[in-house]
């Protein structure tokens, strides 16, 4: 056995990249709204560290702001879902076997269909925006993890740990959040990452194709398709907004690995 | 053995009611609950000059003023005889629309899906044989590079490398199943580096089995023992897995139908999202649900069939 | 003569886990193998199978088998002497077989590619083996998948296995750590009968069963054995600490003595 799990890098790097493309915008050395026809196409200046696009706003300025749009939408309802997620599904888990049969089939039903296909009806039906994204990221992956977290839940509570805490005389709040919760906790983690790095790939890819988070917002993917009409001659504008877009989803990616590998150990 | 599964078929088909009820419902509660108007928007794109007598009659004509559960019931029921009305946008049948769109999706998403099974047998058992490697390590890196990278950005390099410099194949002009073959590459680069990893793992694990020890002490060769006992162990627990990402393929194919202009589903649902044409996304988000549940209930018989195991009735929880 | 040399085997960190080991098994004859769990027992079967896993290394000794010498060979030559050369009795009979397929074809697919049989022969040989090991219901066990049998009947399938490979000398893993008393003495009945033509390694933690069969017993402490003689004299002069635990801990128990029924 390798013991990979304790290499403390292996989390803390990609949680800090994830933090500094997110927190990155209060650093931002420009106005990334400035528009400077004077100054298209700069090449990398201390100025504008990335260079200039083709209406001459900072790079990198807009890529913090970016930043902050696609993985604030994102890392909210993350959170928000991983909160909710916990809580519901450990209490549905804890239903009896039998009693809650409707509820399972209700939440089969709605899992059937993939978070992506939730966002298209949501922007389908609520138009494209900041906040219609957070709902519908929050929306979709929350009955997910409550469907996880709710297995997740029954299998814990069949186990003998359980069931010896449950002969000592352990009340049932007190098992559920002391023994069940951080047990199930690392799956429920596990999956919030994959889904973070799938979500902005499905956000940033939505608003490269054209249904972006609106008028005024700068995001990742729009950087990208606002590039890419220059990207045969200035092909460097487009290489920093994917670059964000990769690092970002990368890092969640590993996060998720090095979750995943910590649990292998544990069990 | 064959009650059970009855019984289980039987579940299942109420499962697939009852989804299909609460996606399609929602689609209509979503468009109820919208800022905008889809009457409103309908005669702003096809007038000068709106009053709100023309937004009313529009209403009435759309069925708009009655209340959501009648709206929907009508639906429900003329959906059952496969009638989806008119799109809004260019005035032709749903089914018509979407009918249209659905084979050059589905031709994309299968031939996604042979390159990812012919990818994931590929790279999951070169990672295998090569789990101690050097060589192993770097291809779990740029599997992990797989997964990350977003499908609209290999499409790009795809499309602007291939067809704008080298122009080995032109962008729109291609005929066949040539046609499709760039997109469904997109798209299968993600599973294959996504499962090509788990199929390695699976694999080692089945490899460490007792089984296969007992099977390497009666002197089978390893080769042997990996193709016919590991094999099958390992596609019958991915096979649930996939089924599930052709369901996601069909839902993540919008972003790269767009970049190759392909005239798929992709395309008609960022158009009517876009024109807020709502007859065409109610039929959209059924057939999305009816096809990702068949897609579940695929994969559910398939694992049955695979392991001889009681169906659990629940998928993979990713 | 299957003969163990001074073998060490290392894990890739450079742990040992078997040290120095050294013992012959001559043929007709069944040696005990004891000790606590996780001192190397089953990972001197794999490296006299040649099957330790690719982290572990036999950093020296000589495994030699009929004067070959074992760890000079290829795996896959080696691999060609497994089962027919060296046969095993899987210590846990119920997650020994390929739970997806059934059991006939897992037997007929041993006997087709050790034996060279055709299907129909192979067939025909598989079930006369499993008559011979009291399953004459064999069409049924043929088709049965591993799980739909009990433990005592997939051991005895394991046991029919290796009559019909005809292998020089049997490795058992524990062979009877799973069965019940009755399984248990029909299956040791069953080895008993093999050693006419066969050399046996038994590994055990069963003294009624060691003492009755083996004339030698070896005791394993971390990778090295360390005690070696006859039942009787371990359990009445131990000297090192486990086996003085093992042997008090045996005679606590009214002893259920497995019966001899044929010597």
């Amino acid at each position: 056995m390798k013991d990979v799990g304790r290499n403390p890098l292996g989390t803390v790097l990609p949680a800090a990249i994830i933090l500094i493309c997110m927190m990155g915008f209060l650093f931002s050395p420009n106005d990334p709204f400035h528009v400077d026809m004077s100054m298209r196409f700069l090449p990398p200046t201390m100025q504008f560290p990335f260079g200039t696009d083709h209406m001459g706003r900072c790079i990198l300025s807009r890529i913090l702001e970016g930043g902050k749009i696609t993985l604030g939408i994102v890392l909210i309802g993350a959170s928000i879902v991983f909160v909710l997620g916990m809580i519901m599904g450990i209490l549905f888990g804890q239903i009896k076997s039998g009693k809650g049969f409707l509820l399972d089939s209700v939440l089969n039903a709605v899992t059937a269909l993939p978070p992506i296909a939730y966002l298209i009806v949501f922007i389908g039906a609520w138009g494209n925006g900041v906040f219609t994204m957070i709902f519908a990221v929050t929306i979709s992956l929350l009955l997910r993890l409550i469907k996880l977290v709710k297995s997740e839940t029954e299998i814990e509570l069949t186990k003998a740990y359980v069931l010896s805490a449950v002969a000592a005389g352990v009340s049932k709040p007190k098992l559920l959040l002391f023994h069940v919760a951080p047990n199930v906790t690392q799956d429920a983690l596990h999956y919030i990452c994959l889904s973070c790095a799938d979500l902005i790939m499905v956000i940033t890819g939505f608003s490269f194709i054209g249904l972006g988070l609106g008028d005024n917002v700068i995001d990742w993917g729009m950087m990208v398709s606002e590039s890419r009409n220059f990207v045969l001659t200035y092909p460097g504008i487009m290489i920093y907004p994917v670059a964000f877009i990769l690092l970002s989803t990368f890092s969640l990616n590993l996060l998720a690995r090095e979750i995943e590998k910590r649990g292998e150990i544990h069990a | 053995m064959s009650e059970t599964l009855w019984k289980y078929i039987v579940r299942k088909f109420a499962e697939i009611l009852l989804t299909l009820l609460i996606v399609t419902f929602l689609s209509f509660l979503l468009m109820r609950l919208s800022p905008i108007d889809p009457a409103t928007a309908y005669v702003t794109r096809n007038t000068a000059h709106v009053t709100q007598t023309q937004i009313e009659d529009t209403k009435i004509a759309m069925g708009l003023d009655k209340p959501l559960v009648i709206q929907y019931g009508i639906w429900l029921s003329k959906a059952c005889c496969l009638d989806f009305g008119t799109s809004l946008q260019s005035g032709r049948a749903v089914t018509e629309e979407v009918g249209k769109a659905i084979p050059v999706s589905v031709a994309v998403v299968v031939l996604a899906a042979f390159l990812m099974i012919l990818g994931i047998i590929l790279i999951g058992s070169l990672s295998y044989f090569l789990c101690n490697h050097f060589l192993g390590h770097v291809l779990t890196f740029l599997c992990i590079i797989g997964i990350s990278v977003p499908p609209f950005y290999t499409s790009i390099i795809l499309l602007d490398t291939f067809a704008v410099k080298w122009s080995l194949f032109s962008v729109t002009g291609n005929s066949g199943l040539l046609r499709y073959c760039p997109a469904a590459f997109c798209l299968a680069i993600f599973g294959i580096s996504l499962y090509s990893q788990m199929f390695a793992k699976g694999l080692e694990r089945e490899m460490n089995e007792d089984y296969a020890f007992y099977c390497r002490c009666r002197g089978l060769t390893e080769v042997r023992i990996l193709l016919r006992h590991a094999f099958p162990h390992v596609t019958a627990m991915l096979l649930p897995n996939l089924m599930q990402a052709l369901g996601l393929f069909l839902a993540g194919i919008t972003v790269i139908e767009q970049v190759f202009s392909l005239p798929g589903i992709g395309g008609l649902i960022i158009h009517s999202v876009i024109q807020r044409d709502s007859p065409v996304i109610h039929a959209l988000v059924l057939f999305l649900a009816f096809s990702l549940v068949l897609l579940n209930i695929t994969s559910d018989l398939l694992r049955y069939l695979l392991l001889k195991d009681k169906p659990s009735g629940k998928g993979a929880p990713i | 003569m299957l003969e163990v040399q001074n073998v060490s085997v290392f894990t890739g960190n450079g742990l040992p886990l078997l040290r120095n080991i050294t013992f012959s098994l001559g043929p007709g004859e069944i040696l005990g193998l004891t000790g606590e769990s996780g001192s190397g027992k089953t990972t001197l079967i794999k490296s006299i199978m040649g099957i330790l896993p690719k982290s572990c290394r036999l950093v020296s000794g000589k495994i030699l088998a009929n004067n070959i010498d074992l760890t000079a060979l290829t795996s896959g030559e080696h691999r060609k002497l497994c089962g027919t050369h060296l046969g095993f009795v899987p210590q846990s009979p119920m997650t020994a077989f390929d739970s997806r397929i059934r059991l006939g074809t897992q037997i007929t697919e041993t006997l087709r590619l050790r034996l060279g049989l055709s299907p129909t022969t192979a067939t025909e040989l598989a079930r006369q083996q499993l008559f011979a090991v009291n399953l004459s219901d064999s069409t049924r066990i043929m088709e049965s998948y591993p799980s739909q049998l009990s433990g005592g009947m997939l051991q005895r399938v394991a046991i029919a296995i290796l009559m019909a490979l005809q292998p020089s000398y049997i490795l058992a893993d524990e062979p009877t750590s799973a069965l019940d008393t009755v399984n248990r003495d029909l299956l040791l009945n069953l080895l008993q009968n093999q050693v006419s033509r066969s050399g046996i390694l038994m590994i055990s933690h069963d003294i009624a069963a060691l003492k009755a069969l083996c004339k030698t017993v070896m005791v394993m402490e971390n990778g090295a054995i360390t005690e070696k003689g006859s039942m009787e004299q371990l359990l009445l002069s131990p000297c090192r600490k486990w086996t003085k635990e093992f042997a008090a801990a045996y005679r606590l128990p009214e002893k259920e003595d497995w019966l001899w029924t044929e010597y």
